[in-house]
């Protein structure tokens, strides 16, 4: 029963974020799904605990919850900001050449297209000076670096 | 057999991401082979592998409602914790946004108008490996010189088409 729920509860939070992409109204995609995954998630651990309480089922209904939120979001943030998803999604319409590719995907236009999405997302700005951080950006910024410590990433254009 | 043998399985749940992190942190991030993708996800899908077989294993031997349910918490503690690892690697590796942002930072670098060059050239060196691993992946195939997607392919396709329906994405990539 406790599965039962947790997949319906998943499926719920999936339409219910389905609508609310839908509205007219502006607004982040992902932090959409957290609020919409948040309250449904909220309400599934209530059944659970007035069901089972403190219990293992209580803890598996909700973990398997959170793990198929999380990997829904990882998904659609993958199809939002992956080059290589993009592709699949063309050449899911039909086959493509290499020329056709490198035209398509052309390195200056994505750069402008990345560009203008993280200055819509508000991570940077267009100045007087050029582009500049916001203090949104730093942020993101200071704890991409700290992760890159971490992984030991030394690739970079420096 | 044990009673309450779900709560050692709940503290296996914490224990087991607990350990393999560690043995990141202390052994494996320091060896030049756990720089590439991977070898890091292949980490990762043993340990589940183990985990599970060893939770899974443990739940049938004292087969009842609460083990089997402690089990599952073990195994999804596990893909949760390994989907989150596995999504800041990546993450932090270089991109366009990571190098945008460190432009943006150095100000007067960066114009929306003429991206400087060693930022177009990250999309170069992506571009140049990309496609290689989608063949190794069994992603796409060549059939003379066009590229198609596999029939593996088309189901990740597909997936991909039906997350961006739901979050309504117009524009990706």
């Amino acid at each position: 029963m406790w599965l039962i729920a947790s997949i319906i509860s998943f499926s719920l939070a999936l339409f219910l974020h389905a609508a609310v992409c839908r509205l007219p109204r502006p607004g982040n995609t992902v932090v959409r799904f957290f609020i919409v995954g948040s309250v449904i998630g909220c309400a599934l651990i209530l059944v659970l605990a007035l069901s089972y309480g403190f219990s293992p089922q209580l803890a598996a209904g909700s973990l398997v919850y959170a793990f198929l939120c999380e990997l829904y979001i990882f998904l659609f943030t993958l199809a939002i900001s992956s080059v290589s998803a993009n592709l699949l999604l063309n050449l899911s319409y039909g086959g493509m050449t290499q020329q056709q590719i490198e035209h398509k995907y052309n390195s200056s236009l994505m750069v402008t297209q990345r560009i203008d999405r993280m200055i819509a997302t508000g991570l940077i700005q267009e100045t007087t000076q050029g582009i500049t951080l916001t203090a949104r950006g730093s942020r993101l910024f200071g704890f991409l670096e700290g992760l890159r410590q971490f992984f030991r990433h030394t690739a970079s254009l420096d | 057999m044990i009673g309450k043998s779900w709560i050692l399985l709940f503290i296996a749940a914490a224990l087991f991401p607990a350990l393999h992190l560690i043995v990141y942190a202390a052994i494996l991030r320091k060896l030049p082979i756990f720089s590439r993708e991977k070898p890091i996800f292949l980490s990762h899908f043993s340990s589940a592998c183990l985990c599970s077989a060893a939770a899974l294993g443990f739940a049938f031997y004292d087969l009842t409602g609460d083990s089997i349910a402690a089990a599952v918490t073990v195994v999804f503690a596990h893909g949760i914790y390994s989907l989150s690892f596995l999504e800041l690697w990546s993450l932090s590796q270089i991109s366009y946004s990571r190098e945008i942002l460190v432009l943006a930072g150095q100000k007067g670098q960066l114009k929306r108008s003429a991206p400087p060059a060693a930022l177009v050239q990250v999309g170069h060196a992506k571009k140049a490996g990309r496609l290689d691993s989608l063949l190794s992946l069994n992603i796409i195939n060549y059939q003379g010189d066009t590229i198609n997607l596999t029939p593996k392919g088309m189901i990740l396709a597909r997936t991909l088409q039906l997350m961006a329906w739901f979050a309504n994405l117009r524009q990706t990539g």
